[in-house]
């Protein structure tokens, strides 16, 4: 028989009342006869019209099959034999008995369970015994769940206790009884003030915590400016035998301190040293006799690395969110990791000044690089800007060139740097706000003779900085993208090595982009999309120019209306004259053909259809693959099929049904035939009976299909 | 379609056709031996000998046999590559799969415990977890009825220790 479900008001009452008791047992035995009055009086009221109903044909059966059903349920609470106080004697009877009298309940030896007994009697005897069942049962399956909680094996407990890693949430567990506290201490591996963290960590409670935690093995110090190094290096003396991972990024880190750390913590297998203040650089740098390269690498530095030197162990320093402060600020406001980014109570004054550094940073990064890794090929410092966030609220104050210069010194024999901010969200819509890079910043990019790739993104670049970059020989790629660039950015270049320009999201000018025709005329690959500055000249400046690009891109992917305009009123017929060498063009980000008829005046079609008319003008004999087309309707497939009779490969995205899919198909079918070049046709979201018969039609095609939901 | 089927049936030959689970309370699971095998303790007993017609399982309780081989069966359907099934299905899959009360949930874990499902035990353990963020230490002994044995100096020096994290 199944149980009555009690109502849930009700049960939430009765798990009130016993979590409010605690485990002293005369606040138990009040909250039960408590519990039985309110059960008396509320229950009775509740099951007085089913009793009056039924007062004529319920009176023992019904006791009956109430008892049945609570003894069918007695073997399913579990742990009632493992409990070693049951009353064994008074264990339910297995079998239902007629008589009324309640089975006295085994429970945990706190629980008075004659009172419980007694409550349950009295249910049964004002008639709701189906309901005093349901509460009793209830009543035993909340306590036996307290009692499995206590009886959980040592390890089971551990388990769940790792799951919470959050330091003061330890200690208030630790708090709770005696085994609780030494299986916390127990089973805490990593040590982290990252999350969470409000208060300041002094040596003394550093001291005392691994004093508490005997078993860690990861120690993340990041962003502890309140630890003095004497205090590290004593803890390292006392638990650095155990740890396998260090994070001192952030603290104050001495030389000696490092150099100690081999002997010390010599299971280490990955020690953190990021964000450590910029004097110390220099000397934290080991000399060739301490030890072999270490990474300022943020994932991580390999024990491995740890050794005599082999002239030069390590050609790539990578490191992504290095942030320096300088030396006199003694509490680093910490940005990393998502402190300041959620604005955790960082007053923005603090991070001002700790922005604001006397000198370039960057220089006395290089000066320390230089003297770590003489032979560093590549260097990626991006992200290690202002987040956008902060530039939103803050300007920075020019940095004085002199200074700069002053310290300037012979640059890496770098072959590919990278600086800038490339994923901070936000740039282009602070564009005008972007921290300028002065020439003093990167004045040493003036003599990196070897550099090959560039990429200042999400900056705004001087002109004299710009003019130091035009004269890089070696520089094959430049990434000026999300850039705020000058008046004149390409004034007095000559760069006809340059082979890959990505302007994307930048604020190139018509007169910009014309410059460019004439000083870069080598160009492979050009991105220019979403430059909304540029106007219908550009058109014309792309067409003239470039005469070997290959790949281009110029489609906003937002397509203001006024670009529209202009992009039609500068013919892009034009662009595909004389391109000999144009194998990809990027016009995914054609807006819905109707703006663009709109504003071209009626009749003149759809784009996309105008376009490949343009394109296959000029382009039938040349290879032309990675073609994707947005909305793409039935018409404009039949062009494509018209005029561009060696397409290679046919891409049309989930967004392509303007039409009818059947009319797609249909169109497909009849074109395809046309495409005798055609290897490969990709297509989202075609009804699986149109893809049947195009198989059919088609079997030497490729075609491939991709499930809207997994796309890309 | 023959080619998935020689490919699971590569690396795991022994592994086809059911067996019969037997719980402590004599309720008895005709289960596919890989479901099965998702358990690290069933897994072992079948690589030992593969003759066997049943297990008997005797510290697992029927209602949370169920429960466990519920959950293996839905993880080797949604862990196959072409089940469609996302992480994130996955995902709320699981937490709907621990809303039970508490009772079931400890039985739970000493069933995931005993039988060696590491997943099943990590997902309850942190549900367990959850239940105890956010409460004073009087709170969770409140709520699981734990006695507190600490003499009151000694929970002082764990406060006295601590108290510099709650500034």
């Amino acid at each position: 028989m199944e149980l009555p479900v009690l109502p849930a008001d009700d049960i939430n009452e009765v798990e009130q009342l016993f979590a409010a008791t605690g485990d002293n047992a005369p606040a138990l035995r009040a909250t039960t006869r408590q519990f039985g009055r309110i059960l008396t009086k509320k229950l009775r009221d509740k099951a007085q019209k089913a009793v009056k109903q039924s007062e004529q044909v319920v009176a023992p059966p019904k006791s009956h099959a109430a008892l049945g059903s609570l003894s069918d349920a007695q073997p399913a609470a579990p742990s009632t034999s493992d409990i070693p106080t049951a009353a064994e004697s008074s264990a339910p009877a297995p079998a239902p008995t007629p008589t009324p009298s309640p089975p006295a309940p085994s429970g945990p030896p706190d629980v008075d369970v004659e009172e419980v007994g007694s409550v349950f009697d009295r249910a049964q005897r004002e008639g709701v015994q189906e309901l005093g069942v349901s509460v009793y049962h209830q009543l035993r399956r909340m306590l036996d769940a307290m009692y499995i909680f206590c009886a959980l094996p040592e390890e089971v407990l551990g388990l769940i206790l790792e799951h919470l890693t959050y330091l003061p949430l330890a200690f208030t567990i630790a708090r709770v009884s005696r085994r609780f506290r030494d299986i916390v201490f127990q089973s805490v591996r990593v040590l982290s003030f990252r999350t969470g963290r409000t208060a300041v960590v002094h040596d003394e409670q550093l001291h005392s915590l691994m004093g508490r935690f005997q078993l860690v093995t990861e120690l993340d110090l990041h962003g502890c400016p309140g630890l003095t190094a004497p205090a590290i290096a004593r803890e390292m003396e006392l638990h650095g035998q155990q740890l396998v991972r260090l994070d001192l990024s952030g603290c104050l880190v001495t030389p000696q301190l490092v150099q100690m750390l081999p002997a010390r913590c010599p299971r280490l297998a990955s020690l953190g040293l990021s964000f450590i203040l910029e004097p110390l650089l220099h000397n934290v740098c080991p000399r060739p006799r301490v030890a072999g390269a270490y990474y300022w690498d943020y994932r991580g530095w390999n024990a491995e690395t740890i050794g005599p030197p082999r002239g030069c162990p390590t050609s790539t320093f990578v490191t992504t969110s290095l942030w320096v402060f300088p030396m006199a600020h003694r509490h680093i406001p910490f940005p990393g990791h998502g402190c300041a980014r959620r604005g955790a109570g960082l007053p923005v004054t603090e991070v001002a000044k700790g922005f604001c550094p006397a000198r370039p940073p960057l220089i006395g990064m290089m000066n320390g690089l230089r003297e770590l890794l003489p032979q560093l090929g590549e260097l990626d410092l991006s992200q290690n800007y202002i987040p956008g966030e902060i530039v939103d609220r803050l300007s920075l104050p020019p940095q004085d060139p002199a200074t700069a210069t002053a310290t300037a010194m012979a640059p890496l024999p770098l072959r590919r740097f990278y600086y800038g901010q490339r994923t901070v969200i936000g740039v282009a819509r602070s564009r005008m706000q972007l921290p300028e890079v002065q020439c003093g910043e990167l004045a040493w990019l003036g003599r990196a003779r070897d550099l090959e790739v560039l990429s200042i993104q999400g900056t705004a670049p001087s002109a004299t900085l710009l003019t130091c970059i035009g004269r890089l020989r070696e520089l094959t790629e430049l990434d000026l993208s999300s850039c705020k660039l000058p008046r004149d950015p390409f004034a007095g270049w000559d760069a006809t090595q340059i082979r890959v320009l990505n302007l994307a999201d930048s604020t190139l000018s018509d007169e910009g982009l014309s410059a460019l025709v004439r000083c870069c005329p080598a160009l492979r690959s050009l991105d220019v999309s979403n430059c909304d500055k540029l106007g219908p000249l550009a058109m014309d400046a792309v067409a003239r120019g470039f005469p070997v690009l290959q790949e281009l891109a110029m489609f906003p992917s937002g397509c203001a209306e006024d670009f529209v305009n202009n992009f039609l009123a500068g013919r892009p017929e034009a662009l595909t004259r004389n391109r000999t060498h144009l194998r990809a063009l990027d016009l995914s980000s054609c807006r819905p053909a109707m703006d663009l008829t709109a504003s071209a005046g009626p009749g003149t079609g759809f784009p996309q259809a105008k376009l490949a008319a343009a394109l296959a003008d000029r382009l039938p004999e040349k290879r032309r693959r990675g073609h994707a087309w947005e909305e793409l309707s039935h018409c404009g497939l039949a062009y494509v099929a018209a005029f561009c009779p060696r397409l290679e490969r046919l891409d049309i995205p989930e967004a392509a049904s303007i039409d009818h899919p059947e009319r797609i198909a249909a169109a497909i079918t009849m074109a395809v035939p046309l495409l005798g070049s055609l290897r490969w046709l990709s297509l989202d979201r075609l009804p699986e009976r149109n893809l049947r018969a195009l198989r059919k039609a088609l079997p030497a095609l490729a075609i491939e299909t991709r499930a809207s939901g997994s796309a890309r | 379609m023959a080619t998935p089927a020689a490919a699971a049936a590569a690396p795991a030959p022994q592994l086809e056709g059911d067996i019969k689970l037997v719980s402590e309370d004599a309720h008895e699971f005709v289960t596919p031996k890989n479901v099965a095998a998702q358990c690290k303790m069933i897994k072992t007993m079948l690589e030992v000998s593969e003759e066997q017609e049943f297990i008997n399982l005797p510290n697992v309780k029927g209602k949370e046999l169920e429960k466990v081989i519920e959950y293996c069966r839905y993880h080797v359907q949604a862990d196959k590559p072409d089940s469609g099934v996302s992480d994130n299905d996955k995902k709320t899959w699981d937490e709907n799969f621990v809303k039970v009360d508490k009772e079931t949930l400890f039985n739970l874990i000493m069933a995931a415990n005993y039988l060696d499902v590491k997943s099943l035990l990590d997902l309850t353990c942190a549900t367990v977890a959850n239940m105890l963020k956010n409460k004073t230490p009087e709170e969770i002994r409140r709520e699981f009825n734990i006695k507190n044995d600490l003499t009151p100096e000694e929970e002082e020096e764990i406060k006295r220790e601590s108290a510099w994290l709650y500034q």
